[in-house]
Formats: C-alpha cells, sequence, structure tokens
C-alpha cells in the first residue's frame, strides 16, 4: 500500500498547474474565484486554449482525439482545475456527448461531429429530463415518427443547462408508443437547435441566473442521420453515457477552493474555524476513498457502484462548505449582488456569489441522479437490499 | 499509489482472522470477558505465538520491523471479532513510547517483556505529573486518568515535565485503582506521591506523541473492522427479519439508512489506510493534522454507524445479548479515547487544517 503518486505523476501536477497560471484568462480566472459564472466567450476562450494543448477531452479515448490519460492523470487534471479554479471541459460536449459518438456514432457522425464538438465549435445541450420524466427519465413522452428520411419530432424538454449558448442538442425521443417496456422504445437523437420549430426558454433559478432552459420542440424535421445507435435502443446509449464519466465526482478540488474562500472570510473566528476543521477531516479522508476507487477502476471501464458513495459524500461536504461560506459572510452576503458587477480586488472576497451559490448548490444532490436514487443504487448493488 | 495487500500482508491477515474466527465467536468473548484479567490468557498467548506483539517493533529491538499496514490488518480483526486483549494498551501504547524514546538497551530489555506478554504496560495520555530533581534522581508527584489497561499493567509510561518515565507498579508512592471500562477492556486512575525514577527510565517527549499517533491509527483501524461488521450484522438482518409479512430491508427507509451507513464504513476504511500509511511519515506536523482528521472522522463516523445499526435492528439491539449492543458500545468509547472528536476538531483547526488560504494557483 502507497498513497503516493508517481514522480511522473507529481510532474503532470505540476504542468497542469503551471499551465492553468500561465494560460488562463486572468479575467475568467478571477470570476471562477469570486464563484462568478464566466461568459460564454470566456468558456469557449479556455476550452480552445485547452484543445490547442490536447486536454479538452480528457475522458475521450485517444483514437476520438482525446489526451489518452490514465484515470489518474485525469483525476489530477481535473483536480487541479477545480482547485484553481478554472472552468471545467463544457460537461455536455465532454463528458456526455463525446464519449458517446466515439462509442455508438457512425464513420460520418465521428468526422462531422468529434473534432467541432472538442474545440467547441459546436456547443451542446443535453435534452433528456421533461417535465414528467426526472429521476424516472425512461417516462419521457417526447415522440420521434418516421416521415421519410426525417423523424418528426414533438415535445417539451426541460433542464437544459447552457442551451441557450448551444447549437445542437443530444436528446432522448419515443420512437415506439407499443414497446413492451418503457425503457425499449426510446431512441438517442442529434437536433439542430436552429431547426424550425424549435423553441428555447429560460428558467431563472434560485440564483437569479440564467443557466437553465425549457425546449419545446413542434414538429421539428430532424434527418435519420442524426440517430445514434440503433432505434428503439437509445437506453443502452444513454446507460452508457450516464455510466461514462465518474471521474472526479466527488469534486474535491471544487470544494477545496471553497474551503480556502471560507478561511479567509473567518479571519479568527473560531467557531467557524472549528467547523471547518470539521469539513476538512472528513473532505482529506473522502479523498483516500476517491484514489481507492480510483485505483480499483484502473485497467476497467466497467462502472463501479462506489461512484455512487463518492457522489453522496462529495456532494454533502461541498454544500456543507457553501453553508459556512454563508455562515463566515454574515447577513452582507445578503445584498443581491450581480455576475456583470465590476470585478474588485485581485485578492478582496466578493460577497456576491455567496447566497446564489449556496442556493443554486441544493440541486448537486439532484442532479446526475438524486441523493435518494443514489442511496438506492447502494443498496440494491452494494449491500443487496432490494 | 496502490491500496493492495502484498503477500506477507495476506498471510497475516489470514491468520489473524483464522485466530478471531476461531477463538472469537460472539458467544464465546463474554467468557473471556470474565477470566481474572478481563480477557482471554489463552489466547493472548496465541497472539503473542502469532507475533503480534512484535509486529511493530524494529528488528533491532528484537520486533518483526513491520508497519502501520500490518497493524491496520490485526487493528481491523480485532475490531470486528470485539477482542478484550491487551495488544493496543501495552504493545502500541507503552511499547511504542518505549521503542521511540527509552535509551536502547533499556528499550530492549523492557519490550522483550512486553512482546513475551509476560508483562503488560500501559500509558497515560491524561495526566498531570510534576517531575523535581530530587536526591540524585526524580521524584514524581500528581495523577493520572483513564489510563487504558492499567488495571492489570505492570508498567507504566507517565508524562512529567519535558519527559516521560518508566514506572513500575509497584513503585512506592504509586496508587492504582483498577476498574473495567464499557465497551471492553480496562482502565486505572493512578495517584502519584513521592515516586522516585531516576534517568533510565526517562523517555523523550516526542515517542509519546508518536505512541499516540499509532495508538490512534490502531483505533481507527480496529473502529473500521467494528463499523464493517455492524453493517453486515445489520444488512443481514434486514433481509431475513420479517414484518408486515416481508423482509424489512424492502422498506425504502430502511435501505437508505443502511446505505448511508455504508458509505461511513468506507470514509472509516479511508481513515485507517490514511492512519496506517501516515505513520510514516516523517514530518511531525503533518502526521499530527492527519491524526487529529483520523480521529475525527473515526468518532463521527462511528457514532452514527453504532446510532443507525441499533436502530435498524429495533429492539434487539439494545439487548446485552445481541452482539450489535456490543458493536455500539465499542465503538463509542473508541470514539472517546485518545482524544474525543471535538478535541481533535480544535487541535486540527489550531495546526491550519489541511488547505491554506492562499489562492491554489499561488501556492507552491
Amino acid at each position: 500500500m502507497d498513497l503516493r503518486f508517481t514522480a511522473e505523476e507529481e510532474a503532470f501536477r505540476r504542468d497542469v498547474r503551471a499551465f492553468i497560471r500561465d494560460n488562463l484568462d486572468p479575467v475568467t480566472h478571477h470570476k471562477m474565484l469570486d464563484g462568478r459564472t464566466p461568459s460564454k466567450a470566456e468558456i469557449v476562450a479556455w476550452q480552445r486554449t485547452l484543445n490547442a494543448r490536447g486536454w479538452a477531452t480528457p475522458s475521450w479515448p485517444k483514437e476520438a482525439g482525446g489526451p489518452g490519460f490514465s484515470v489518474v492523470e485525469r483525476y489530477i487534471f481535473l483536480d487541479e482545475l477545480h482547485q484553481a479554479p478554472a472552468p471545467e471541459p463544457i460537461s455536455f460536449n465532454v463528458s456526455m456527448i463525446g464519449p458517446v459518438l466515439a462509442a455508438f456514432g457512425t464513420a460520418a457522425q465521428k468526422e462531422r461531429f468529434l473534432a467541432a464538438t472538442a474545440n467547441i465549435d459546436i456547443w451542446w445541450a443535453q435534452g433528456f429530463s421533461e417535465p414528467g420524466a426526472g429521476s424516472d427519465l425512461a417516462a419521457l413522452r417526447t415522440s420521434a415518427r418516421r416521415d421519410g428520411d426525417h423523424y418528426v419530432v414533438s415535445g417539451h424538454k426541460i433542464w437544459q443547462g447552457m442551451a441557450h449558448h448551444a447549437d445542437w442538442m443530444f436528446t432522448l425521443v419515443r420512437t415506439d408508443q407499443q414497446a413492451p417496456k418503457k425503457q425499449m422504445g426510446i431512441s438517442f437523437l442529434l437536433i439542430d437547435l436552429r431547426l424550425p420549430g424549435v423553441t428555447i426558454r429560460p428558467i431563472v433559478t434560485i440564483d437569479g441566473r440564467h443557466e437553465v432552459n425549457e425546449v419545446f420542440l413542434d414538429e421539428v424535421r430532424v434527418p435519420v442521420d442524426c440517430l445514434v445507435g440503433e432505434e428503439n435502443k437509445g437506453w443502452d446509449v444513454t446507460k452508457f453515457l450516464l455510466s461514462n464519466e465518474r471521474t472526479g465526482i466527488a469534486r474535491i478540488g471544487m470544494t477545496k477552493h471553497l474551503v480556502r474562500r471560507v478561511k479567509r472570510l473567518a479571519g479568527a473566528d473560531e467557531a467557524v474555524l472549528r467547523k471547518v476543521a470539521a469539513l476538512e477531516a472528513e473532505l482529506k479522508i473522502l479523498e483516500i476513498t476517491q484514489l481507492r476507487i480510483l485505483d480499483a477502476q484502473r485497467g476497467s471501464n466497467a462502472a463501479d457502484p462506489r461512484s455512487s458513495v463518492l457522489k453522496l459524500k462529495g456532494v454533502e461536504l461541498r454544500q456543507a462548505a457553501s453553508e459556512l461560506l454563508l455562515e463566515a459572510a454574515g447577513p452582507a452576503a445578503l445584498e443581491i449582488a450581480s455576475d456583470e458587477d465590476p470585478l474588485g480586488e485581485d485578492d478582496a472576497e466578493w460577497l456576491g456569489s455567496i447566497m446564489p451559490n449556496y442556493g443554486i448548490l441544493r440541486a448537486a444532490s439532484i442532479y446526475g441522479g438524486s441523493s435518494e436514487v443514489q442511496k438506492t443504487i447502494v443498496a440494491k448493488t452494494l449491500l443487496g437490499l432490494s | 499509489m496502490n491500496f493492495d495487500y502484498s503477500d506477507d500482508q495476506r498471510m497475516l491477515k489470514d491468520s489473524i482472522d483464522r485466530l478471531v474466527g476461531e477463538r472469537y465467536p460472539f458467544d464465546k468473548r463474554a467468557d473471556h470477558g470474565a477470566e481474572p484479567r478481563g480477557f482471554s490468557e489463552a489466547v493472548w498467548r496465541e497472539m503473542v505465538e502469532l507475533g503480534l506483539t512484535m509486529l511493530p517493533f524494529e528488528e533491532s529491538l528484537g520486533g518483526l520491523g513491520l508497519g502501520g499496514v500490518e497493524m491496520m490488518i490485526v487493528g481491523e480483526a480485532v475490531g470486528r471479532g470485539l477482542l478484550l486483549e491487551p495488544l493496543l494498551p501495552s504493545v502500541v501504547l507503552a511499547g511504542t513510547a518505549i521503542a521511540y524514546g527509552a535509551a536502547p538497551a533499556v528499550a530492549e530489555a523492557q519490550l522483550a517483556a512486553i512482546m513475551s506478554g509476560e508483562t503488560l504496560a500501559a500509558l497515560a495520555d491524561r495526566a498531570t505529573i510534576a517531575a523535581h530533581a530530587d536526591a540524585g534522581g526524580i521524584r514524581l508527584d500528581g495523577r493520572a486518568a483513564v489510563v487504558l489497561g492499567g488495571d492489570h499493567a505492570e508498567l507504566f509510561v507517565l508524562p512529567a515535565g519535558d519527559s516521560a518515565w518508566i514506572v513500575p507498579a509497584d513503585a512506592p508512592g504509586l496508587a492504582v485503582r483498577g476498574y473495567r471500562l464499557h465497551g471492553g477492556g480496562g482502565a486505572a486512575d493512578l495517584t502519584l506521591d513521592g515516586v522516585r525514577v531516576d534517568e533510565t527510565a526517562r523517555i523523550a517527549l516526542p515517542a509519546v506523541t508518536r505512541a499516540l499517533e499509532a495508538g490512534v491509527a490502531f483505533l481507527a483501524a480496529e473502529a473500521a473492522g467494528a463499523m464493517r461488521a455492524a453493517l453486515d450484522t445489520t444488512v443481514d438482518y434486514l433481509k431475513t427479519r420479517e414484518q408486515f409479512g416481508k423482509a424489512i430491508g424492502t422498506n425504502q427507509a430502511l435501505q437508505h439508512r443502511a446505505a448511508e451507513m455504508l458509505v461511513e464504513v468506507e470514509q472509516a476504511a479511508s481513515a485507517a489506510i490514511f492512519a496506517a500509511l501516515v505513520a510514516g511519515e516523517t514530518d511531525a506536523a503533518e502526521r499530527a493534522r492527519s491524526t487529529a482528521a483520523v480521529k475525527a472522522v473515526i468518532g463521527k463516523t462511528g457514532r452514527f454507524v453504532a446510532q443507525s445499526a441499533i436502530q435498524l435492528h429495533g429492539g434487539i439491539g439494545v439487548s446485552q445479548e445481541h452482539v450489535i449492543s456490543h458493536y455500539f458500545r465499542r465503538l463509542t468509547a473508541i470514539g472517546m479515547l485518545l482524544g474525543g472528536t471535538d478535541a481533535q476538531l480544535k487541535r486540527l483547526a489550531a495546526l491550519g487544517g489541511f488547505t491554506g488560504s492562499e489562492q491554489h494557483l499561488r501556492a507552491a
């Protein structure tokens, strides 16, 4: 047993950190430090900077244009981005649709989409959830009916993160209304959001920001070459997508950044510092849990149900950190501010994001499989309870 | 980075697992505890024969020269089987203090007695003792409370002033009041009134710190083993106990509580591994931070797992005859021994935690 990273892994960590330090636009970095949301142009610019270095798509296989990271390198890379903090590669492009196209796409689809997806020439939105299909995703009702060499798609999607920035949406549609099981009649379809019949409507969230959207599809004619995998086999693609990107799911680096902010704000406030210590103790141990699972994942692509353990504890600690930030800031955090406010001094803490981020972080235990869904997974797969 | 056991470590695990499986089924434990010294003399002898008392000490001191991972393997088995034998107080605590802090000749002689199992030793971690030079020797006056394993110790390691001192239990001026502890084992309160020692009894104080760190690591392993066993027992119960015509484990509320237990059990296992691997760390501040974090997490997870195990068992969980009530008491005790959770968090905060307040990209 050995906790240490290899000399090569340590060198890689230093390289990543130096690259971020030297190449991340200072304004983008300042916004990230403040907990503000960078603009579309800033996010795209950073993604392209990473792409030029070959690091934009850490989880992609090499033949699809990925950097060929080991699971440990991938973890180190994401951890450095989270701690910096720098924008993560756009998850819709990099963690979700990219690996799906690499695994299930036709040669033509790979040719058409992969490089553009890595360079964010195409910004993807995720079109999974519907008003009646949240945790029970397979209950989705958006329908696609075949008409010649098109699918005619109608339905109502919800919670599309950043869809107002997006060019395309990968989506789940029902292509067989008569299938014996609801998982069986679903297909995975790519939709150009500029097509007639697509309407995107903003949803303003608890943080006062516009990040998520509703997408209405009204008789949208989608060419059949935009089907990924086989018709009615979209659920297999979805399962692959949902289990694919688990590395760094605990988001320990993000929580460390929040801990740094809490400490700056708390000063010598012993009550807060004691709570921070409790959080840091658990976070340190979660890091070991993360490394144990990474070690077990080496050389295996199988989904590890212990990822649910990481998500549960990781989210709990991140939410706790956001709560401590609120406590450390006190009522001054209640002043309503805007992400567009002028940036302050480089080393001054900006309180404007604390309350909004505390609110929106509640969603972290809901999206990507709610904590209750994760507990059910743990109980069934790891404890054999059913 | 690697979390696998070596072949030797796997063999060690097999032999300690076998010992616990054969000698410590739960229905034998009460008999072991009823023996005069509160543990099984026969099992203690077997542990000595297996080399467990020699395990952590340098070969130059007559030990096996093994490390934190081996002690973790032993600790987990001890926790799972709720063993009562005095490995922690005599070997891990007092033994480590002597090994690191006594003059080599003294250490060799004392450890030989401890490793043989003939001499039981104990280390005081809650002592207020004054040391004064007196007539060519040192005079010790004061008290020590809840000295683990002190109820049957022949030898004490007692911190006083800028050192710690090896004091025989029958030293004139030393009064020992021994008693049994909730959660297993025993302890003693000591009163020292003009106890005299000489320079050969001196132990350097950093050795006591090392011993307490080794003790926390052992407790962490013990807790991790006990928690895993408590969870396994609970899950078995959820699958077999029927109410309202079905296994109670089909209820989602109970499934989720069990899942929450597993999250904490995995954290406890990680804490034990962290403690085992950090034991060899040369930076004392890093060891101090890590030890505080490990003990705090063990205390918190242990409490949650123990309480949940009883809750999921229902009434039978609070009965003396059910093993869960014993895991509960042992885990509660572990949380309180060698510095409770609040004390550890206070310490971790004073040490600055793991993350500074400086921006990550500016840090080295």
